[in-house]
């Protein structure tokens, strides 16, 4: 599996083999910057390059979500 | 290339288009003319966005866009995110643009560098994801 960052912009800001690093990155980035929890999106993909599951996003501080 | 989040230590190998190749953006506008449509082929770098995760240390993937070697990854992503955008551009990457691109994150995935206008210039179809 391969775990991603992309962006709202679609772009892509960082890749992961394993789901744990890709988890703690994003909430490292919305810890920092609350707005991320809706701009910045973790995607599971397989080998085959289609993604897997839904989008992930991390939570911003004091939300209720 | 895997741009190794983990392992930060990947070698990014930058490939020119020496031969036209065929990659999908998506894109929230459905006409060249509209300014959605530029906005989609312009690089987080150039919307002022302030680098994160792996852009703070590889300005190529910040001054850099990512699109998709198979329609269908792209629109599988699109389905998966809807704010992303409701369409694809088909983009036909030729020679002469000074376009360059990398393999990057998942199978499939590409970083692609270039000017907005010209990639517009390389749009061949919009589809509507779904169809």
């Amino acid at each position: 599996m391969h775990y991603v960052l992309l962006t709202s912009t679609g772009n892509m800001i960082d890749s992961y083999e394993r789901e744990s690093a890709a988890r703690a990155a994003l909430q490292r980035l919305v810890d920092v910057e609350p707005e991320a929890a809706e701009d910045v999106a973790l995607m599971t993909y397989g080998d085959d390059g289609r993604p897997v599951g839904d989008p992930v996003f991390g939570k911003a501080p004091n939300s209720i979500r | 290339m895997s741009t190794g989040g983990e392992a930060r230590s990947g070698q990014l190998i930058v490939d020119t288009t020496r031969r036209p190749i065929t990659a999908y953006r998506i894109v929230k506008g459905i006409h060249r003319s509209d300014h959605l449509m530029l906005d989609a082929f312009r690089s987080n770098y150039e919307r002022d966005a302030r680098p994160r995760g792996l852009e703070v240390q590889l300005a190529l993937i910040h001054f850099g866009l990512s699109m998709y070697l198979e329609r269908e990854m792209a629109a599988a992503t699109a389905e998966r995110w809807p704010r992303l955008g409701r369409y694809l551009a088909e983009i036909r990457l030729e020679p002469g643009n000074g376009f360059c691109w990398a393999h990057t994150a998942q199978p499939g995935h590409v970083t692609v560098w270039g000017r907005p206008l010209q990639l517009l210039d390389c749009i061949i179809d919009i589809l509507r994801v779904g169809d």
